[in-house]
């Protein structure tokens, strides 16, 4: 890593204080980074993609950051709470199983103890050209994505262009499903984000995958009441610390079932076909089937990444039928 | 000393004075902000009421702090870049503690810190401190006697090149104690940040199983 | 359901543990990795970021400006692979050296690399006149054949520990402590670099993590930490980061293989055609491939390494075996189903091995052969499928070795040998062949090897070292008692042959009366010790191969494709497995790293820019914990096999193979590429 500075503050106002204002997201990159768990943060500058002059690390404003309270029936999940914390919080396990089965599913235990909600979400992307200094990728400034003419196994079906990386957030696809609130503070104040809306197409802003403006911390994820049902499905390969092929979470909401795909797209991705079938119905092992396969409509894979359509199918079937108490494979 | 030069510090260092040599000149460490030469406290935090946040913390340069490792206090003085696992194998020469992946991919670093397993790799030295850290060496009790996680990796030959094997077993110990009487696939689940390439985990199962017995 | 069998457990009468693995678990056991000496440097390499490159520009200046930079030097400014080395920078410390590379901001352009294997490897050449003619003669004589191509990837040795060494000069000789299976080799690759004759240099290898074959000679890592040393009159430490150790320290060659097996009406092979292309790095060396001795007939043969932009392969577990035998293995089961024969029929009629012949029944047994259903019976969604796959390995001759013992006046015992542990227990093999042969206690005997000041020992290559130590070690300990019951005879008036040391005395071998203890008899040593050194290897040498059977049980969720084994039997024979546990060991070993390299392994280059995409253990996939199956290792005694066999790396071969065979069989179609990945799967069951 190249050398940095490094201070720590014990508030939020102290850290937006600390973050340069009006700044581009280039010129937060290079001179002054928050640092939460920083998993992510330390991968990227061991690779030196990020050489920020200065940390200004979270650590002192865990009392504002860190922690799960009820509030009524929504859940508020402090942003520097790690992704063990959540796994086994019982009130997270009882209203929304699918969150704590997706953070309990992410990484290893060991990054689990340390990484945290708002890392989770935030973090760039794992694409093998982003993460690799030989590749000078459109995400980091430079014009080509090496991945759509490239090896492409991993990467979107949905929704990509220019760059075809797919989120990598466990928790993006839960949080997109339920609507949940991104409570953001910045130097002009605070705002809120819900669901799919914190989440950044690259044909939007190609430099970023969410809507954090440079001087911004995200602070609390709030997930509402409402929450009937919800299951997570993994499909790997290797079967663990490996990133997920395809990722579904399904929720039924008061309002209908939502289906979100992880490991598919740059953003979380709504299957909003299958939600339109599946309405709130319960689930059957026929209803289920008949909305996976509205899933993969508009699918655009690349050469590589063909065999995710199929995998897409199985997970969102798999997870309504989760949801519903049905037993599906491991 | 205002922000700017400081941080191009990094790129106008001074040639090295007489002495022996050390990663940043003297004088580039004297000069540092916010650094009081031989302070006995941290000037870490951001000072109270600082308007714009540029001021106050350690860095670039090496300052000194203290680590609690194994029950005992070290002093440090090392640049903020360097990792838990770099202060421990380069500087404390505690070599146990293996790098293998040094992205957190891997589990050979795991270390506990404040009782929890963490991959030393990818943390912050300077994020350790105030905590109580326990590395491999610091598992045997105090007679010398092994820990029953260490025992029994003995007896079922759960080890071969025995790289990984310092990381699996302070993450077999943490995982024990969180789950003092696990299946078999809760250990695998468990033990599922740690790789070992020579192939000695189905023996680690029978390991960390039995020790879970004699410890019941 | 019967596990192991008795005779498992025979071993050297003890089923001990691990001398070195106490020092392993407490972590006090130091690898070179670890060697930290004062006044120590870092050194590393520069290297080009793609292959077919050429560098453009570079700011030399700001590199070596930086305070404790003490060296930055470029040896060249091409590269032909990504990773190739192109110079070296050397600083007081590991952030420095990066932080130089960093400042050397160098710019590179890179031309067209090969990195499509396929595409460079071309079509099936076409078989000369005489050739063809028999090929078609064969054809012409079958009643039954199979035809198929398959492939395997390049897979890497991943070891944990780096390549690398801590090198000490100091003047008129040095120390260098190296990553390394071979001391010996490593030594003499680096004595030019030190100026120092080999007597003067001491290469140390006490403890490493692992090398699989890759570890053999300095490296270049080791000739720049001498160079460095030399130059600056410090000890310099030299390791590469873990994406150098994934692009240049070698890896296993790919392969396409063409096969065409004949059979007539009774499932005989009669011949046919194989065809090797092997995938290696830039120079066309290394790639063929290696199988067991089944019957194929009038098999034409023949083999091409085609050269790709990566660095060459080094010899990883098995050179050319799992490759060869996943092929081999893969075209018996379908020319087996051509035939209409169960495929473990099919290699009771083409496999000769009688060795193997009855491990094949033992197989069956144990993976309950008997619910094999038909190809593609299975039906639900998950299921299940049984497959078979073989091994050998030739033991023959012995590499050079002596084995020195030395009987001190205390009782102890040191056994030394320049040869090296690398995890495969080879200190414990020691303890246990001299405790037993000499009949003290196991405590009292010490192991000390991995230094190269040592007698010369075998690098740790070939799954030589056992079988070529342990007949030194058992002459070396007939001569240390030999000399002992020499010393003995002279103090009592007796003669030495009527004596014998049992259970830690000395005592009249007529009666068994003790003549005096162990230590007592040490005693008359005196003041020095006692010194033999074992090299014969007549006396006890050993007999038979080391062949083997694995059969495979899987699992397929044929909805995504993703294939789970959940039993792996691996059989191998050998003769006396000295340390039970550690024996078992090494089958487990090369069955986990033969399950990746069916599953999840592979080397995957860019193809615009010859830089890998997975240099790193994130995305290059290593089977994990919850990856494992349950895996039963069989130490199998065939008659009239005796003494130390190879078995390091007989077991990883039949693995690849088994379950490639196990997933035809639960699937009912073929994955012919490895490794088997859900994509291929779910191309082969055409969802």
């Amino acid at each position: 890593m190249k050398p940095f500075q490094y201070v720590e503050v014990s508030s939020v106002d102290a850290a937006i204080r600390a973050l340069p204002a009006d700044a581009s997201m280039e010129k937060y990159r290079r001179e002054v980074m928050l640092k939460a768990g920083g998993i992510d943060l330390l991968d990227q500058m061991k690779e030196r993609m990020l050489e920020p002059d200065r940390l200004v690390s979270l650590r002192g404003a865990e009392a504002e950051l860190r922690g799960i309270k009820a509030d009524g029936g929504a859940l508020r999940i402090g942003a520097l709470t790690t992704l063990a914390e959540l796994a086994k919080n019982p009130l997270v396990k009882e209203r929304f199983p699918a969150l704590a089965e997706a953070a309990g599913s992410a990484a290893n235990p060991q990054i689990r103890n340390v990484a945290t909600v708002g890392g989770n979400l935030c973090q760039r992307p794992r694409c093998w050209y982003f993460r690799n200094s030989e590749f000078h990728c459109l995400k980091k400034g430079g014009d080509v994505c090496f991945a759509k003419e490239g090896e492409s196994q991993y990467h979107a079906v949905f929704g990509a262009g220019p760059s075809y990386i797919v989120h990598p957030s466990n928790l993006g696809p839960a949080a997109a499903a339920v609507g949940a609130e991104f409570h953001i503070r910045g130097s002009k104040g605070s705002r809120v984000v819900r669901g799919e809306e914190f989440f950044v197409l690259p044909e939007v802003n190609v430099m970023a995958e969410n809507v954090l403006n440079a001087d911004e911390i995200l602070t609390e994820v709030r997930i509402p009441d409402g929450i009937r049902r919800s299951a997570h499905y993994e499909i790997r390969d290797k079967q663990v610390y490996a990133w997920p092929l395809v990722a579904a979470t399904s929720v039924l909401m008061e309002d209908g079932w939502k289906v979100v795909l992880g490991a598919v797209a740059p953003v979380p991705w709504r299957a909003r076909q299958t939600e339109t079938i599946l309405g709130s119905r319960p689930i059957t092992a026929a209803l289920a089937a008949e909305a996976a396969e509205a899933a993969v409509v508009g699918a655009a894979p690349l050469r590589h990444n063909q065999y995710k359509l199929q995998l897409i199918k199985v997970a969102v079937r798999r997870s309504l039928m989760k949801a519903a108490g049905m037993e599906v494979p491991a | 000393m205002d922000k700017g030069s400081e941080t191009k510090a990094h790129g106008r260092r001074e040639p090295q004075e007489d002495g022996p040599a050390t990663s940043v000149s003297r004088r580039s460490f004297l000069r540092g902000v916010g650094l009081a030469a031989g302070a006995a406290a941290v000037p870490i935090h951001l000072p109270a009421g600082a308007a714009t946040g540029t001021e106050g913390g350690v860095g670039p340069g090496p300052f000194k702090y203290s680590l609690k490792i194994n029950g005992a206090t070290k002093a440090i003085e090392a640049e903020p870049r360097l990792t838990l696992l770099d202060v421990l194998r380069d500087r404390l020469d505690m070599t146990g503690t293996k790098r293998v992946c040094d992205r957190g991919a891997c589990g050979a670093c795991t270390v506990m810190v404040d009782g929890e397993s963490v991959c030393s790799c990818m943390l912050l030295a300077l994020d350790a401190r105030d905590r109580e850290i326990r590395t491999i060496e610091g598992l045997a009790r105090p007679d010398g006697t092994l820990d029953a996680v260490q025992e029994a990796f003995v007896e079922h030959d759960a080890l071969q090149c025995g790289f990984c094997t310092p990381g699996l077993i302070v993450r077999s110990r943490a995982f024990l104690n969180e789950n003092p009487h696990p299946t078999l696939e809760e250990i695998k689940q468990g033990l599922s940040g740690n790789i070992c390439r020579c192939g000695t985990y189905t023996h680690i199962f029978a390991a960390v199983l039995a020790a879970s017995q004699k410890e019941a | 359901m019967a596990t192991t069998t008795p005779r498992n457990r025979v071993a050297i009468e003890n089923d001990g543990n691990r001398v070195d693995a106490r020092a392993k678990v407490t972590g006090a056991a130091k690898y070179s990795y670890d060697v930290n000496l004062p006044n120590m440097v870092y050194g590393t390499f520069i290297r080009s970021p793609f292959a077919e490159a050429k560098l453009v520009s570079k700011n030399l200046e700001a590199a070596r400006g930086i305070p404790g930079v003490l060296a930055v030097e470029f040896t060249g400014e091409t590269a032909e692979y990504a990773g190739q080395d192109v110079g070296y920078v050397c600083a007081e410390t590991p952030q420095l050296i990066q932080d130089a590379i960093a400042a050397l901001q160098m710019k590179w352009e890179h031309g067209t690399p090969t990195t499509n294997f396929r595409r460079a490897a071309g079509r099936l050449p076409e078989l000369q006149a005489e050739e063809q003619a028999k090929l078609d003669a064969t054809l012409a004589k079958a009643a039954h054949t199979a035809e198929m191509y398959l492939e395997t990837q390049v897979q890497h040795h991943v070891s944990l520990e780096v390549h690398g060494c801590v090198a000490d000069y100091k003047g008129d000789h040095a120390v260098v402590y190296a990553s390394t299976q071979g001391t010996t080799s490593f030594r003499d690759g680096i004595t030019g670099d030190l100026g120092l004759d080999k007597s003067a240099v001491e290469v140390r290898c006490e403890f490493i993590g692992g090398g699989f074959g890759s570890k053999f000679g300095p490296g270049i890592e080791g000739k720049l930490a001498c160079t460095l040393s030399k130059r600056f009159n410090r000890p310099c430490k030299v390791f590469l980061d873990r994406k150098e150790e994934s692009i240049d320290s070698g890896m296993r060659p790919g392969s396409r293989q063409y096969y065409l097996l004949a059979m007539d009406e009774k499932g005989k092979i009669l011949g046919g055609r194989n065809h090797v292309w092997g995938q290696v790095g830039v120079r066309p060396r290394g790639g063929n491939v290696r199988v067991v001795g089944y019957d194929l007939g009038d098999l034409i043969r023949s083999h091409v390494d085609v050269s790709t932009s990566q660095c060459p392969p080094r010899p990883q577990r098995a050179p050319g075996w799992p490759q060869g035998m996943f092929a081999l293995d893969s075209i018996f089961d379908e020319a087996a189903k051509a035939c209409g024969l169960d495929p473990i029929q099919f290699r009771m009629i083409n496999d000769p091995n009688p060795v193997r012949r009855e491990q094949y029944e033992l197989a069956a047994r144990e993976i309950g052969w008997d619910r094999r259903k038909a190809d593609g019976a299975e039906t639900g969604v998950i299921r299940r499928g049984l497959g078979i796959g073989a091994a050998e390995w030739h033991n023959q001759g012995f590499a050079p070795a002596s084995v020195e013992i030395r009987v001190y006046p205390d009782g102890r015992v040191d056994v030394f040998s320049a040869t090296q542990d690398i995890g495969t227990a080879t200190k414990t093999l020691f303890v246990d062949l001299v405790a037993n042969h000499m009949k003290v206690p196991r405590e009292l005997v010490t192991a000390k090897l991995g230094s190269s000041s040592y007698p010369g020992g075998p690098a740790s290559g070939g799954s030589v070292v056992a079988r070529s130590v342990a007949p030194r070690a058992l002459h070396a300990a007939d001569l240390a008692t030999e000399g002992i019951l020499t010393l003995v005879a002279k103090e009592t008036g007796q003669s030495a042959e009527s004596l014998a040391v049992r259970d830690g005395a000395v005592v009249k071998k007529a009666d068994g009366a003790k003549v005096m203890g162990w230590a007592e008899a040490c005693k008359l040593i005196g003041s020095d010790h006692l010194s033999v050194t074992g090299t014969d290897v007549e006396k006890y040498r050993g007999e038979g191969n080391s062949e083997g059977v694995c059969a495979a049980e899987v699992e397929v969720d044929t909805e995504t494709g993703v294939v789970k084994v959940k039993k792996l039997v691996v059989i191998q024979a050998c003769g006396l497995p000295v340390s039970r546990k550690a024996s078992e060991s090494q089958i487990v070993g090369g069955a986990i790293q033969g399950l990746g390299f069916a599953l999840l392994e592979e080397k995957i280059l860019n193809e615009a820019n010859g830089a890998s995409v997975n240099p790193n253990m994130e995305w290059y996939k290593l089977p994990g914990p919850a990856d494992m199956p349950e895996i039963i290792p069989i130490l199998h005694h065939p008659e009239g096999y005796t003494g130390v066999r190879s078995l390091g790396e007989p077991p990883i071969i039949g693995v690849p193979g088994a379950i490639a065979n196990a997933v035809a069989n639960a699937i009912g179609a073929r994955v012919t590429s490895l490794p088997i990945t859900p994509a291929k799967v779910l191309a082969a069951l055409q969802v």
